[in-house]
């Protein structure tokens, strides 16, 4: 039995291990000179990395991206492909999908989510690096034509199979 | 895409449930905590309303312990995890059938080791892989 113990606790401190590791991965990936020049500078937004066949990045990080953007229209909201960034995704050292770079105004990359996060979470962090030009809005309310079309227009682009 | 009124927390019980019995079913070397983690499952996946671990949440924890945390979001990749789940205690429950109790206890620690990282972090195994693998192949 006591062999038994020590394999659970083995088990228990691998996983414990392995968040720190993400964390970890995730602190030091912010720490890189690495400029997104994915939209205009002077502009906020999230990046999101995605891969075909990610259920996760469907099914839960896309609609909550769009209920960021409901509540924050100022800011772009970006999808790219592991593929298409093969390179940013080895500098930064990217170990899972859906992965979310926030990125400040300067281009500079403030925090790296790796795995799903909430639109809560990503609030948070934009908050730190922009302040909403618009007062939030309630989720419920009904969009204005002009509120739509901004949204549209502040969708970069979208991962062709959540289309 | 269709979204539900979801309790994230309903979900949280039902894996630290799962994760408690297979724990100690493999701590206290009783092969039935496979069959029955695999029932767990397999009930939470076809009849939610019966499943122990959701019954046990709905009658006990809910409003006693921890409060709702209710989320319009797709239960797809959720199910998925479940499936993933229940077809490694299957491989599990097969196993100790036929008397390979090591490859019965490896599916179970494969299974708790990943719904713990689930639990912990929100953790997808399987979105894991597919990112190696592109990594690789864009490599």
């Amino acid at each position: 039995m006591n062999e038994r113990i020590i394999v659970i606790v083995a088990l228990i401190s691998l996983v414990v291990f392995f968040r720190w590791y993400i964390g970890w991965r995730s602190q030091r990936a912010t720490q890189q000179d690495v400029k997104l020049t994915h939209f205009p500078l002077g502009q906020a937004g999230v990046i999101a990395l995605y891969t075909d066949h990610c259920v996760q990045c469907e099914r839960l990080q896309k609609p909550a991206l769009a209920r960021l953007q409901q509540r924050r229209n100022d800011i772009v909201v970006v999808w790219r492909s592991i593929q298409e960034e093969a390179q940013l995704v080895q500098q930064l050292g990217i170990m899972t999908v859906p992965t979310t770079l926030v990125r400040n105004a300067n281009g500079q990359i403030t925090n790296v989510n790796m795995g799903y996060v909430d639109e809560d979470v990503l609030m948070q962090q934009l908050s730190a690096v922009s302040a909403p030009t618009k007062p939030v809005r309630n989720g419920n309310r009904q969009m204005s034509n002009e509120d739509a079309l901004m949204q549209q227009l502040s969708i970069v682009s979208a991962p062709p199979h959540c289309l | 895409m269709k979204a539900f009124r979801f309790d994230r927390n309903a979900l949280r019980f039902g894996q630290i449930s799962l994760i408690s019995v297979l724990v100690l079913g493999y701590v206290l070397n009783l092969p039935y905590a496979i069959y029955v983690g695999a029932l767990m499952l397999l009930s939470a996946l076809f009849v939610p309303a019966f499943a122990p671990q959701l019954l046990l949440y709905r009658l006990f924890v809910r409003n006693n312990w921890t409060q709702t945390a209710i989320h319009d979001e797709d239960p797809a990749p959720h199910r998925f995890a479940q499936q993933m789940g229940f077809g490694v205690l299957v491989i599990g429950t097969v196993a100790s059938i036929v008397g390979s109790l090591t490859v019965a206890w490896g599916a179970a620690l494969v299974v708790i080791a990943l719904a713990l990282l689930n639990v912990t972090t929100g953790f997808c195994a399987g979105c894991f892989v597919y990112a190696q693998i592109a990594k690789l192949r864009s490599a």
